[in-house]
Formats: C-alpha cells, sequence, structure tokens
C-alpha cells in the first residue's frame, strides 16, 4: 500500500514537471515559470536534506558519510543559488550561461557523492537533478527569447 | 541487483516514504499571484534557510565525532 502511494507520489512529481514544461511553451511567462521550476528543486533540496538527517539519526549513514553529503548538500544548495542569479540576468536580456554552467557542475559533485552513499538517497537525487534540469531548460529557452528580442 | 538490495531498497523507500508523500503536497501548493522577481526572492530566502539548517547539522556531526572520540 504504501508502495503504491511512493510510485503515486513519483507520478505526481512527474506530471508537475510536464505541467511546468507546458506552461513555458505555452507563452506563460517564461521567467516566472524558470522560477516556480527552480523552487521546485529547492523544495526538493529541502526534502532531501530532511531524508538524509533522518537516515543518519538511525544510524544508517556513517560520520564520515555524513560529512560528504553535508558538503554535497552545500553544492545542490549553490546551484540553486546560480542559477536564481541566471533566470534574474536572462529576465534583463544578459547571457546567463556561466551561472547554468556552475549550476550543473554543483550538482553534478552531489550526484558524484550521494550516488556512492545510499541507494534511496540516490533515488532523490535524481528526482531533483530532473527537477534542476527543467529549471535549466526553462531558463535556456527564456534567455534565447529575449536574445531574440 | 540481487533480491538482498532490492528488499533493503524497498525498506528504505518506504521510510522515506512520508517525506516523498510531503514533497508532493509541497508540489501541489501554488506560486499563483506571484511575480517572477517575488519567486525568484522566495527561492533566495530558501537558499539561506538550507545553508543554516546545513550548518546546523555540520555542527551536529562535529558534536558526535567529538563525543566518540571522547568515549
Amino acid at each position: 500500500m504504501k508502495l503504491i502511494r511512493l510510485k503515486q507520489a513519483g507520478l505526481i512529481a512527474v506530471l508537475g514537471v510536464l505541467s511546468l514544461t507546458f506552461m513555458a511553451q505555452s507563452g506563460c511567462d517564461k521567467a516566472k515559470s524558470a522560477a516556480v521550476a527552480n523552487n521546485r528543486y529547492l523544495e526538493s533540496l529541502q526534502h532531501f536534506r530532511d531524508a538524509e538527517k533522518s537516515e543518519y539519526e538511525a544510524g544508517h549513514i556513517s560520520d564520515e558519510q555524513q560529512g560528504r553529503i553535508i558538503q554535497a548538500e552545500r553544492d545542490a544548495n549553490e546551484a540553486a543559488k546560480d542559477l536564481n542569479k541566471a533566470i534574474g540576468l536572462a529576465q534583463s536580456g544578459a547571457d546567463p550561461k556561466q551561472y547554468v554552467d556552475a549550476a550543473e557542475l554543483s550538482f553534478s559533485q552531489m550526484e558524484a557523492v550521494v550516488g556512492k552513499d545510499n541507494q534511496a538517497l540516490d533515488a532523490l537525487v535524481r528526482v531533483s537533478g530532473d527537477l534542476l534540469k527543467n529549471a535549466i531548460s526553462l531558463d535556456q529557452a527564456l534567455a534565447a527569447q529575449k536574445g531574440g528580442n | 541487483m540481487n533480491a538482498d538490495q532490492v528488499v533493503s531498497l524497498l525498506d528504505t523507500a518506504l521510510r522515506l516514504e512520508p517525506i516523498a508523500f510531503d514533497l508532493v503536497l509541497k508540489f501541489a501548493s501554488s506560486l499563483k499571484g506571484k511575480s517572477a522577481d517575488e519567486v525568484r526572492a522566495l527561492n533566495d530566502s530558501l537558499s539561506s534557510q538550507l545553508d543554516s539548517e546545513l550548518d546546523a547539522d555540520q555542527a551536529e556531526l562535529d558534536a558526535n565525532v567529538a563525543a566518540k572520540k571522547k568515549s
């Protein structure tokens, strides 16, 4: 029963990503779509942190792993900050590429650390990664639109 | 993936399920009525909050490691 709810939760999250993409492609405010997508990414990081903390407190993660994961979470949070800056730049017509590249690099550092430590947490990281990619693609669509104006 | 790994993965997934479900509820919450700049400001605030929580997690880890060294 719980597994079915988890599958439903995953399905709803995917539908959320698809609806955000549809909003962007159907002419809704692209800047807001990108900002909302980054907000979803940040929410997923917050939940990752909550999940990871309970795993650590339950003794499923060693102190050494915990130190590496905290640093990885900081990197992933930096990705969100970089992307927020990129969206602001794209809104004003400037090139957000340097911040998008920085966001991708920060997040890849998190993927490299967490995947080795815990399979379930790795699954959560993949959800965050998909949300980050979605936010980046919306930011790039915004930059292309502003660049074309 | 062997059977033990599958069982272990399912066990962890069930432990994390309430957190995943709460995440979906958050996704359903609306940012309607907020401008792009307002959502970006909210994002900055969420990032700062996460920074503070990670500082607290690091302090807790340091304290745990120190306590284990003492004992």
